[in-house]
């Protein structure tokens, strides 16, 4: 009589514990980011390419090729959920909230920010008031989000993919996906023009002028504008339209950046190119995605290669950035002891430059795709495409593992969890 | 009794799981006049594996639901940039698409016969197929600006028509005229396809030989020309850098063509024989109104595609009103179909509303589909006849 009796105790408590395994499996487990110093771990992102409804934590959040994470002046980490056409914050409580997009996909209208739809927003950066401005990179426009208000406004182009307007209000000047938006001290706001092949800055004023790059069109040497794009103009926009776009070369090195020539991609099927950074004596980097190099504009605009040989591939590490092979980098970043940082997109890991101008990886298995390495080195795990790359004062490292739909972090070593 | 307590404890601890995850399969398709269900998708948008089962499939803002004439329903999975077949067994396997993008490696490759695999074919943004008497499936590849054929023996996928996106005349090769988001493709029975060219606000023509023409706009968006040629008519869809998708097309069997006109608020009947465009519902003024009366007394808003019912009734997506509405075309009255309110058997446990239905199809056996597009999942209405 004991034994049965024990017997269907037992029974009870490997139901109880099986019920427990699949409420926890069909929930999707922890919520809590495990990571120790040194260690890569993920923080959001379940993997599955999605768009997850509000009030959850960024562990059990999908994502959908996300872009980039940002911090804010109020200390919140955002986070650039492309293929949602959204921004969202992550609060003290580990949730995500959505800050900035609408249902869908779209463009505007101008007002409340949730009200406010984009179309692939790929970067963001703060102004000196604390707003965030945007690249909202398939609207071929520049917004600005005031987070005091919760409205958002265009601030730069028409919407139009297009080239024009140098020397007159931004806002009435056409982009062609721009792609990256970083501010200088004085307030200066340049944008990665990525289709245009050029860098663009808007002054204080909100006049904007060609910064660095040149659009060439076809075997004309001269600057794209409306006029010689007349005929083509008839087809509507620019948009896509390959006969017309303007040229992609390399070309300028040690000279004015305003006579250099860089490479990103254009055309329907172009993909994001072209991070920026801005380092504290005002020299501003940018990725010549096509050209396999991260290039340096110094304070007397002139332009020179500071990371990628311009041959396509992951060899190098230990030795000069400048002799090292990066492919396709995209994001940038800057980190608090000087460091630059390389979304290396193609090669599925990040790069890091030291002040010594020494190359090395700091998280990703260079030239190998996929998703492992939670919880170890971080140059043992693998990564997928990652498009974003992030620093915070503490020296942890951010990563958009845009293709794994995840974001990872590299907690530095002597970090505790936070 | 201590036991039953714990076991009865345990049921509600799992119900409850199950319960708090939302996974679990309450709703059941049957054919009891008035039931609703969910065919597929999960109501998250996403995406995760082929071969999964239709109701364990995420879509993400699914845009319509095609039948083929073997009975074969075909997704378009609009924000995950895929064309995706359901098989026999139920399960979703991608047969166009490779997330986003346009066409393969290298694009001049996709122009020559017979094609390329579907799968190393990048879509951006599908909103229309069609199923031609060739045999071949075409679809609209709206933000690439271009028509594709699909051959569903093979799978392989061509270039058949468009470049870069604009209007640059009727007088081109089919493969390098322009076209501005191609919205909605339609088929009369001679075998000519009509082209709603969204951005460049016209409805093209081409004919099986390949010709292209204009038949109806002359490329200015707004609204005129009721009672006169189709030619000469406005129409007007949604245009700028962003637009939504936008507007729709219905051959009826006598090779008249009905065109959802988007920002119009109006459809708009076009009869090529008598060569005369009129409207058959809709004020004009965007709004919800008109049930039980005459359809063009009655208020739609961003109708996004049309069907001919079972019951030769036009039915339409009326997509910002949340809804299917049908039009009998011999009495002039409009009527609700489907708007999620109301009794019945249904979706238990799950929303019933619609979030901007973008597309509706019905199977052979009249069952009617909705894309609920903004829901990412597609529900089937069991119609009482």
């Amino acid at each position: 009589m004991v034994m049965p009796k024990l017997g269907i105790r037992f029974l009870v408590l490997a139901i109880a514990v099986a019920a427990i395994g699949i409420f926890v499996a069909a929930c999707g487990g922890s919520s809590v980011p495990d990571c120790n110093p040194g260690e890569i771990c993920t923080i959001a992102g379940t993997g599955i390419a999605g768009r997850a409804p509000e009030d959850l934590p960024a562990l059990e959040s999908d994502l959908y090729l996300p872009f980039d994470v940002e911090f804010g002046p109020d200390g919140r980490m955002y986070l650039l959920d492309w293929n949602n056409h959204r921004i969202r914050a992550f609060l003290p409580d580990g949730k995500l909230e959505t800050v900035a997009g609408a249902e869908g996909l779209g463009d505007g209208p101008e007002g409340p920010a949730l009200q406010h739809a984009f179309n692939h927003p790929t970067h963001i950066v703060f102004d000196d008031q604390g707003r965030m401005v945007i690249a909202a990179w398939h609207n071929s426009r520049i917004k600005r989000f005031d987070m005091k208000t919760g409205m958002v406004e265009d601030i730069a182009g028409t919407g139009a993919r297009f080239y024009s307007g140098d020397g007159g209000p931004a806002k009435t000047a056409e982009l062609d996906l721009p792609a990256a938006v970083v501010f200088d001290k004085a307030g200066n706001l340049y944008v990665m023009d990525q289709a245009n092949q050029v860098i663009r800055v808007i002054d204080t004023n909100g006049i904007i002028t060609r910064f660095a790059g040149q659009c060439l069109v076809g075997e004309e040497q001269g600057i794209k504008t409306a006029e010689m794009l007349g005929e083509s103009n008839k087809l509507g926009w620019n948009e896509e339209d390959k006969t017309s776009a303007c040229n992609a070369a390399f070309s300028g090195d040690g000279g004015p950046a305003l006579d250099a020539r860089m490479w990103q991609q254009v055309g329907q099927a172009a993909e994001p190119a072209g991070g920026m950074a801005v380092d504290d004596a005002g020299n501003i980097y940018f990725s010549d995605s096509g050209n396999h190099r991260i290039r340096k504009i110094d304070t007397n605009g002139i332009v020179t290669s500071v990371a990628g040989n311009g041959t396509r591939g992951y060899e190098g590490d230990g030795g000069l950035a400048i002799n090292a092979q990066l492919n396709r980098p995209n994001d940038i970043h800057i980190g608090p002891d000087g460091t630059l940082y390389i979304a290396d997109t193609y090669n599925h890991c990040v790069r890091a430059v030291g002040t010594d101008g020494v190359i090395t990886t700091a998280a990703g298995t260079c030239g190998s795709r996929g998703f492992s390495g939670d919880g170890g080195d971080p140059t043992l795990a693998l990564l997928d495409r990652p498009y974003g790359v992030c620093v915070d004062s503490a020296g942890n490292l951010y990563v958009a593992d845009t293709y794994n739909h995840r974001v990872r972090m590299v907690m530095a070593a002597g970090n505790q969890t936070s | 009794m201590k036991k039953r307590f714990v076991i009865g404890i345990l049921v509600l601890f799992v119900l409850a799981a199950f319960v708090a995850c939302g996974e679990a399969s309450t709703t059941k398709c049957t054919d009891e006049p008035g039931n609703s269900c969910i065919w597929a998708g999960i109501g998250v948008a996403g995406l995760n594996d082929d071969a999964l089962d239709k109701t364990e499939t995420r879509f993400y803002w699914p845009i319509d639901v095609e039948f083929a004439p073997d009975g074969t329903p075909w997704i378009l999975d609009w924000n995950n940039h895929l064309i995706r077949k359901v098989n026999p067994d139920g399960t979703v396997e991608t047969i166009v698409g490779d997330f986003v993008g346009d066409g393969p490696d290298d694009v001049a490759d996709e122009r020559l016969e017979p094609g390329l695999p579907g799968k190393t074919i990048r879509l951006n943004h599908p909103s229309d197929m069609v199923f031609g008497s060739d045999g071949y499936i075409y679809i609209a590849a709206w933000h690439n600006h271009k028509l594709r054929r699909l051959d569903p023996e093979t799978g392989l996928v061509k270039l058949i028509a468009g470049s870069t996106p604009g209007y640059g005349g009727d007088d081109a090769s089919l493969e390098d005229t322009h076209f501005n988001q191609p919205k909605s493709l339609a088929f009369d029975a001679e075998g000519n396809m009509y082209v709603l060219d969204q951005r460049n606000q016209r409805v093209r023509m081409i004919t099986s030989s390949g010709e292209v023409s204009t038949v109806v706009g002359t490329g200015e968006a707004g609204f005129s020309g009721d009672g006169g040629s189709p030619s000469r008519a406005l129409l007007n869809f949604e245009a700028g850098p962003n637009p939504n998708p936008s507007g729709a097309l219905a051959m009826d069997s006598n090779g008249v063509l009905y065109i959802a006109d988007g920002l119009n608020y109006r459809i708009r009947r076009v009869d090529f024989d008598r060569n005369v465009i009129e409207t058959v519902a809709g004020t004009g003024t965007n709004g919800f109104s008109g049930d039980g009366g005459l359809a063009l007394r009655a208020q739609i808003s961003g109708v996004s595609d049309l069907e001919f019912g079972p019951d030769g009734r036009l039915y339409l997506a009326d997509t910002a009103n949340n809804c299917v509405r049908a039009i009998d075309l011999e009495t002039g009255l409009i009527s609700m179909v489907w708007d999620g309110k109301g009794e019945g058997p249904g979706l238990k446990g799950r929303p019933r509303f619609l979030n901007k239905p973008w597309g509706i199809a019905f199977d052979n056996s009249g069952h009617l589909y909705i894309a609920d597009t903004f829901n990412s999942r597609i529900l089937r209405i069991t119609l009482a006849s």
